[in-house]
């Protein structure tokens, strides 16, 4: 249900129907807010090595900045009939669908050929590396396969 | 595919606003539609269709050899 809402990839519906969603994606975004504090607290509560703390604050000031973005932008849209009507627009727009939908898979693609090559780069400097990315490119695929069965028997 | 949209629009006096709106796209979508660099899907050609009072074969003319299909 929170992927869905966070990951609508076909938005469609009525303009009710959009104004619900906007309005649970504040509560999920208020949500992860209030989660990125906790992170960034809890970092540097804990005595744990610095690299593991340097992370987690890197994290938690990732997401704090994504949920204050996403917290923002929700209420500019909410606030202005206008805005709702033209956003609403942009996201069921199916020429937009498309092209967004085309430029994630073109973009995936050229992931996948990018990570070919560093493996194949990396397995003459650090081998180590080199397994990681392959490991990358080995769950892009079993990810890949797993959408399209499950997109196959859906459609 | 071709389509008689722009012709049809002119004819009724119609603007790429208002037939966005219409048919809720973007004005950007009957511009890519009318210069034939995007291929409505079929909801969006019956949502057209019906906005003009026509049916989807007197809107958009479909050509096989264009299509690559023969």
């Amino acid at each position: 249900m929170i992927l869905k809402t966070m990951f609508r990839l076909n938005p469609k519906g009525s303009m009710d129907n959009y104004l619900k969603v906007l309005k649970t994606k504040r509560i999920y975004f208020i949500g992860l807010f209030f989660i990125s504090l906790g992170i960034i607290g809890v970092s540097f509560l804990l005595k744990v090595g610095s690299s593991i703390r340097s992370f987690s604050s890197g994290m938690g000031f990732g997401f704090l900045s994504v949920s204050i973005l996403f917290i923002l932008q929700n209420e500019w849209i909410l606030r202005s009939k206008d805005r709702l009507k033209r956003k609403r627009l942009e996201e069921i727009d199916e020429r937009n669908q498309n092209v967004s939908l085309q430029a994630m898979a073109l973009a995936g693609r050229v992931m996948v050929f990018v990570l070919a090559v560093l493996t194949f780069i990396f397995g003459f400097i650090d081998p180590k590396i080199s397994m990681y990315l392959s490991g990358i490119i080995g769950l892009t695929g079993f990810l890949y396969f797993c959408f399209y069965h499950y997109l196959n028997k859906k459609m | 595919m071709k389509n008689r949209i722009h012709a049809l629009r002119k004819e009724k006096k119609i603007t790429q606003s208002e037939l966005a709106e219409a048919v809720e796209v973007t004005r950007q979508t009957i511009i890519s539609l009318e210069n034939g660099r995007y291929n409505a899907s079929l909801i969006l050609a019956h949502k057209i269709a019906q906005f003009f009072s026509l049916t989807i074969e007197e809107i958009f003319i479909f050509d096989l050899e264009e299509e690559n299909i023969e």
